[in-house]
């Protein structure tokens, strides 16, 4: 071919190229986003995922539907090398758990990596709390200090979670022996606290709120910067001496895409998940569901998960103390 | 009874032109290969935000209600199980089928079904007064004591072949070991693979090992299913008459069904395995289970129905979900300003008794529809074997993968397909496979929890697990005594 001709039509088609890259934008979304969850349906994760679906749906710029999927396994883990090997192209994004997800990293090798996400905005956040049988023998978690057992039983429900390291990382730093009494659900974890088989249980206040609201369970430690109004005779971590645990602990729910998402449809994204937020609408769903949202952008989101992810390297001792058990 | 007060208030015209939708949506989603009531629930949800408490109630309820009805039809009629609660079904539904008694068989199910979910809602509405009490009197020891009481099931299903039913126990549980421990949580046994992480999936084996292993049979052979028998279609009085026949057998069935609902953690795959093995040692004929005995598939249907009363008890007691499809129920009634809970018993009363209304005619208008739709479909059995068999294996390998959208499903599905092929072919039970997989984790995760929270002593002093402890050991006795007492009266 003539070498003139050839570099025509390769001009030509790079020119195509970039009208088509340029062109791309204006077209996203195209099809259907899928929005994935790595639980099963009926946590709190699966929840908040249902609910916003419909509110970015409705304040993309295109009509496309956005399908909630649930895709359990491994403590969110599946989910998350899901969303992380997808293409990059705005039409699989996740919401995250990020806290369990960096105590996995920390202790497991795994497929993703939260550092290289692409953060498009926090919906809520969910501060962590220590609970007991309110009737039971332990009015304040310094009662644990009086060792009154060898071993304190904690219910816990998996190695990695992030209630098991925050308990972890307490209990270490009170000097109070424990073991663990394992189960696979949050429901299994909170009836063995009432039936008294365990002294105490750790868990995000939004999955537990209701066993605290009905009487059955009470807090005796909770993570926050402050004490919550609501419980103002609930100390905090600072109030015992550990105030590096006041915040670190708390569980995020951020919404992610795959790394290298091109910065124009992360623009649409974070845009459509903003409106949602601000939807009043989805307002009066949360407040149906008693939960708040606490949004921050896809800056703030990212500025967020590094320091979460550093601070969770200094639990790293903790987690191998954990793992170390399991070899025991 | 206080739900009688609101029967009224379910049967209004709109209320009830929901519950058909929504029923007729549960049949199908049930029908529709690995797709379940959890999902069914999942997917109305967003239908409910626009809706008043009790429509949501109504429909979320319905279709729940309704999909173990359309999950029994394919175990009945290709050995493919919707869901892994109507894995059970299978064992003696399609030999039914086989002997072109399907119409007796599904006939039986949606009866067993609507009059297990009957008796379940209502004893749940007389244990209301003590729900919290019940719910706090199981705990670990008396979990691990039924599972041993289950393990010991396998005899009698294994009868005259009891080595090679032990070796196939024994597979099972190996199987259920693999994935994540339950003393801490660590992961063993996955081989650096992350998809063995959550252990091997229970409703992948069941499809490989009877689905699949089925229709390679089916394609060797140039009959239908039902072979040459005259296959009647239509509803069948047989099937009527069979359930009233062993209200016995029903009844107890019903109650294994709603004791095990309500311990939250033990899950509704449990009560149907622990209600058909309660079955077999019980007859007088164990001979005949797995090779078409209706009182298998009257075990199975009514205790699982039954066991949804039971899942409501501490799902109203507590909040805390009896499993992931009460879980769903949970976060729909949320959403309406509904807070399962102590208040559901006392405050909000009027609420449950209107939701266990609801969940009663949802139970029936599900049979009616059933029995329609479902005896239609008989027709099946008469399709030449194969022609029958690659539709078989589609349809249980889209299962595989519709259950949990992971490729490693239906890889694990194919690889059982191949072993049920050997195992049948060299005289393995894969029934007793099946159960020592559902049953190991239980086995092994209370195990440790007893001895975490009780110790050694927690297994012999708790009344609920020495009951259950022997009960294991009579019924591994039983057939003994019972040779003794024929020779001595011989």
């Amino acid at each position: 071919m003539d070498p003139c001709l050839s570099r025509v039509l390769r001009a030509g088609a790079a020119l195509l190229l970039s009208l088509h890259a340029l062109a791309a934008p204006a077209a996203y979304p195209e099809k259907n986003i899928e929005l994935v969850v790595g639980y099963k349906p009926g946590g709190g994760y699966s929840d908040w995922a249902q609910a916003i679906a419909p509110f970015i749906e409705k304040h993309l710029p295109r009509k496309a539907n956005v399908l909630v999927r649930h895709m359990d396994g491994a403590g969110s883990a599946v989910a998350a090398s899901y969303v992380q090997r997808a293409r990059p192209d705005g039409y699989v994004i996740g919401i995250y758990n990020v806290a369990g997800l960096a105590a996995t990293q920390l202790a497991r090798e795994v497929p993703y990596d939260l550092k290289r996400v692409t953060w498009l905005a926090r919906l809520s956040f969910d501060d962590s709390v220590a609970l007991v049988l309110a009737k039971g023998p332990y009015k304040s978690i310094e009662d644990f200090k009086k060792r009154t057992k060898p071993e304190y039983i904690v219910s816990t429900r998996g190695l990695a979670a992030t209630n098991t390291i925050t308990g972890a990382v307490t209990f270490a730093k009170m000097g109070v022996k424990w073991k663990p009494l394992n189960h696979a659900g949050t429901g299994e974890s909170v009836l063995a606290v009432l039936r008294g088989d365990a002294d105490i249980t750790w868990g995000s206040y939004e999955s537990v709120q209701q066993y605290v609201e009905s009487g059955d369970l009470k807090l005796v430690l909770y993570y926050d910067s402050k004490r919550d109004p609501k419980f103002p005779d609930v100390p905090i971590p600072g109030d015992l001496g550990m105030p590096e645990l006041n915040e670190s602990m708390n569980s995020h729910r951020l919404i992610g895409a795959p790394p290298g998402l091109p910065a124009d449809v992360r623009e649409v994204l974070e845009q459509a998940i903003k409106k949602a937020v601000d939807d009043p609408g989805f307002a009066d769903v949360t407040k149906k569901m008693k939960k708040t949202p606490a949004y921050l952008n896809a800056r703030e989101t990212t500025v967020l998960v590094d320091g979460l992810l550093k601070s969770y390297q200094s639990y790293a001792g903790v987690v191998k103390d954990l793992l170390a058990r399991d070899k025991k | 009874m206080g739900f009688l007060s609101q029967l009224g208030a379910v049967l209004q015209w709109d209320l009830m032109l929901i519950m058909v939708g929504s029923v007729m949506f549960g049949l199908v989603v049930g029908v529709l290969p690995g797709l379940g009531g959890t999902i069914a629930m999942v997917l109305l949800i967003p239908l409910t935000f626009g809706m008043s408490p009790e429509a949501s109630i109504v429909l979320l309820l319905a279709a729940y209600g309704a999909s173990n009805f359309g999950g029994s039809i394919t175990s009945i009629l290709i050995n493919t199980p919707g869901d892994a609660v109507n894995a059970a079904t299978t064992f003696d539904g399609y030999p039914l089928a086989k002997q072109g008694k399907a119409g007796m068989a599904i006939t039986a199910a949606m009866v067993c079904s609507a009059l297990g979910g009957l008796v379940g809602l209502v004893v749940l509405d007389l244990m209301i007064p003590v729900a919290r009490k019940l719910i706090l009197a199981f705990s670990y020891p008396d979990f691990f004591m039924l599972a041993v009481f289950g393990l010991t099931v396998i005899a009698a299903v294994t009868r005259g072949n009891t080595f090679r039913g032990l070796i196939s126990a024994l597979f099972g549980v190996l199987l259920a070991f693999v994935g994540t421990d339950p003393i801490v949580g660590g992961e063993r046994f996955t081989f650096g693979v992350e998809y063995l992480w959550d252990g091997i999936d229970l409703i992948a084996v069941i499809i490989g090992l009877f689905a699949i292993g089925e229709a390679y049979t089916l394609s060797r052979q140039h009959q239908s299913i039902a072979s040459d028998i005259k296959v009647e279609s239509g509803i069948s009085w047989e099937g009527v008459t069979a359930v009233a026949k062993n209200y016995w057998l029903f009844l107890r069935s019903c109650f294994i069904g709603i004791w095990v609902g309500m311990i939250p953690g033990v899950g509704g795959v449990v009560a149907s395995f622990m209600a058909y093995g309660t079955a077999v040692q019980m007859s007088k004929t164990p001979e005949k289970f797995g090779k078409g005995a209706i009182e298998g598939v009257i075990a199975v249907e009514s205790a699982n129905d039954a066991k949804e009363g039971g899942n409501l008890l501490p799902t109203l007691a507590f909040g805390i979900p009896g499993n992931s499809a009460m879980a769903v129920l949970i976060g729909g009634l949320m959403m309406h300003g509904l807070s399962p809970g102590p208040e559901m018993l006392t405050k909000n009363i009027d609420t449950t008794e209107f939701l266990i209304a609801a969940a009663i005619v949802g139970k029936f208008v599900a049979m009616a529809l059933g029995l329609m739709f479902g005896t239609r479909l008989i027709f099946l059995t008469r399709i030449r074997g194969s022609l029958m068999a690659p539709g078989i294996i589609a349809f249980g390998l889209v299962a595989a993968y519709g259950a949990g959208g992971k490729i490693g499903d239906v890889i694990v599905a194919a690889a059982f397909g191949l072993i049920s092929v050997f195992m049948q072919k060299y005289g393995y039970s894969r029934i007793a496979l099946i159960i020592a997989l559902v049953l190991g984790g239980l086995l092994e995760a209370s195990y440790h929890q007893s001895m975490t929270a009780f110790g050694v002593s927690g297994f012999f002093t708790r009344p609920i697990a020495l009951v259950l402890l022997s009960i294991a050991v009579l019924s591994l006795a039983w057939p003994l005594i019972r040779r003794k007492k024929t020779r001595a009266s011989a």
